[in-house]
């Protein structure tokens, strides 16, 4: 899908096929470049790798597609070198991998490999100049058939358990062990961890990496001793996030399968999957009385339904859902996003009550404290920000982390706050003054979600390096 | 760089294994030897949704350390194999360009005019050399679209 405009400027969900049909009649239209601008999207897989192959197959020689959301720098440099290599009568995926070098050479480590090119010319040659360039400036290109369908990706091991450091521990009523356990089992990175309400188990949810992932399965695990209870197994992709229903019935997972996934806990029973997603979900949370609400990537609209029913009560539009909390009283919800904006909303009438504009960056994760006072929020521009709900002022920011801060978490007393970071710390921090009160060291990776367990005395930390590790907290 | 080198090596290893990576070898030494040909690597994956979701660009040849796709002589394509022909096209310069930039009211505002001003200026060095000419279309509708062809 690509989103145009309607005559009234929103947006217009059109299709390969209706563009296509648009362009088929047009045998000068030879190439189409889908650019996908930096902050216009926020999906993970490649979305236009669909449009692409409907674009070829309705009759476009080639199309150039970026496979992620590329940066205005990488893009601008792409369009000058492969326009002048195309008009230099470059065969296309020469001038594709002319514009590759510019933006490598920027430098650039990564972004050379964004663009994608879909063709179905067998030369690569979209024209004929009829004034032909300098002939040393062509190269005709042979091809060679051989990358079949038949790939198989291997499987990476699961590491090690890890070397154990010790956490400084600042002079403060607060202790923490260094990792009491750690869970290994996932073969895959470990995006979500929540704890039961009563506190025995702790659910993780996994899955992900650039490669195909060979875990997208929701493990649940005992705390008092850290067994493997159940692995739930359904999710086609990668598992983001991971809630349990507050009457401990029902676990929810969130995945880039672009489906919720309601499970019976106790047996593992796979209750409802609901299915009304066009875009991956980033994030799934249960408000007291039930009510689910979820997120997505690169859709603007907010889910919510009943877990009794799965029946669909309300569409919020606009955002780029990622983080998503309720407060402890149910009556407010808030999201995070792309824009690097806080939406907080009432559950009643879906009435967008605020919007708290300070990050420099995407904001990945929110969570209201238990009295419902303050809310925090996590965010790629590397700090934690402490908001006052009432009336939206802006309490404290907490700097430190060194990356991005993927999840937050407060204790449930409100007197701490946990933060994960891709920097593979966890931090703690005093909420009443902003104080770091200790740095949890240990992940050999990215950390992307943090949980306290319901008596405040656990910690649990789910991580890239596949394993969650519980910290001791007194 | 770190990430797309194991990325890449990884790709590289499921692939091009035993009579593949030998065949591969021998039709690289071919181009190489030859002045100004080279070797395109057609990725056909449209059959394994799973497949073509990964980067394929990425691809490198860990003992050369070089990815394919940044050399014009290796250059990768995800190739859709059609029946009908494309049909030859003579085009005189300057290659134009018909731009469209979508940016919804009820989506995450993009700078409209910062990205379009942003692109004049890079392609202005071709289009004052008369090798590009670029049209922009007001209203990204698709009824627009279809007018301006």
């Amino acid at each position: 899908m690509l989103v145009l405009e309607d005559k009234q400027g929103h947006g217009w969900c059109a299709d390969s096929r209706r563009i296509g049909t648009i362009l088929h009649d047009h045998p000068s239209l030879r190439l189409v470049v889908l650019n996908s601008c930096e902050g216009a999207r926020n999906s993970l897989t490649d979305p236009f790798a669909g449009v692409a192959a409907g674009l070829i197959r309705q009759g476009v020689p080639a199309v150039v597609a970026m496979q992620f959301e590329i940066t205005d720098e990488a893009a601008i440099t792409f369009a000058g070198e492969f326009y002048a290599a195309l008009a230099g009568g470059f065969p296309v995926d020469a001038a594709v991998a002319e514009a590759r070098k510019a933006i490598y050479i920027q430098p650039n480590d990564i972004e050379w490999g964004t663009p994608v090119l879909y063709m179905r010319s067998s030369d690569g040659v979209l024209f004929d100049l009829a004034q032909k360039p300098a002939a040393e400036e062509i190269m005709p290109l042979t091809q060679v058939h051989g990358v079949a369908g038949d790939v198989v990706v291997p499987y990476e091991t699961v590491p090690k358990a890890q070397q154990q450091k010790s956490a400084e521990i600042t002079p403060s009523r607060l202790q923490v062990t260094p990792h009491v356990r750690t869970l290994e089992g996932h073969k895959k990175a470990v995006n979500s961890v929540a704890f039961s309400p009563d506190g025995a188990i702790i659910a993780s949810g996994a899955g992900g990496g650039l490669l195909w992932s060979n875990d997208n399965t929701v493990r649940l695990w005992r705390v008092s001793d850290g067994a493997l209870l159940r692995t739930l197994e359904g999710h086609n992709k990668q598992v983001t996030d991971v809630a349990f229903s507050p009457d401990e019935v029902v676990l929810a997972s969130g995945s880039r399968d672009m489906t919720v996934r309601l499970w019976q806990f106790l047996d593992g029973v796979l209750l409802r999957t609901l299915k009304w997603y066009e875009e991956e979900v980033t994030s799934v949370a249960f408000s007291p009385d039930g009510v689910i609400i979820s997120a997505t990537s690169g859709e603007i609209i907010l889910r919510m339904c009943h877990v009794s029913d799965g029946a669909l009560l309300r569409k919020l539009r606009g955002l780029y859902g990622v983080g998503v909390a309720f407060s402890p009283d149910g009556a407010t919800m808030a999201a995070g996003s792309g824009d690097n904006i806080v939406r907080v909303w009432r559950v009643s009438d879906g009435k967008l009550l605020r919007t708290l504009k300070r990050h420099k960056g995407f904001v990945q994760s929110l969570v209201f404290s238990p009295d419902g006072v303050v809310l925090a929020s996590g965010s790629r521009d590397k700090t934690v920000r402490l908001w006052q709900f009432s009336d939206g002022t802006l309490l404290r920011t907490l700097e430190g982390h060194k990356k991005w801060v993927n999840s937050v978490a407060f204790s449930p007393d409100g007197v701490i706050i946990a933060s994960g970071s891709s920097d593979k710390t966890v931090r703690l921090w005093r909420v009443s003054d902003g104080k770091l009160l200790c740095k949890l060291e240990g992940h050999t990776k990215v950390v992307n979600s943090v949980a306290f367990s319901p008596d405040g005395k656990t910690l649990a930390s789910g991580s890239d390096d596949q394993t969650v590790r519980l910290w001791r907290v007194k | 760089m770190e990430a797309a080198c194991e990325l890449g090596g990884k790709l590289f290893e499921a692939v091009f294994g035993g009579d593949v990576r030998a065949c591969l070898r021998s039709s690289l030494d071919e181009v190489y030897r030859k002045e100004r040909t080279g070797l395109r690597l057609k990725l056909r994956l449209q059959e394994v949704p799973i497949l073509s979701d990964l980067p394929w660009e990425f691809l490198m040849d860990a003992t050369l350390d070089r990815f394919f796709a940044q050399s014009n002589q290796t250059p990768i394509v995800r190739y859709i194999e059609m029946p009908e022909r494309i049909k030859p096209l003579t085009v005189n310069l300057p290659l134009h360009l018909l731009v469209m930039i979508s940016s919804p009211s009820d989506y995450l505002r993009l700078d409209v005019e910062r990205e379009r001003s942003r692109l004049e200026e890079t392609l202005e060095p071709l289009i004052k050399a008369g090798k590009v000419r670029v049209k922009w279309l007001e209203n990204p509708t698709l009824t627009d679209l279809l007018r301006c062809l």
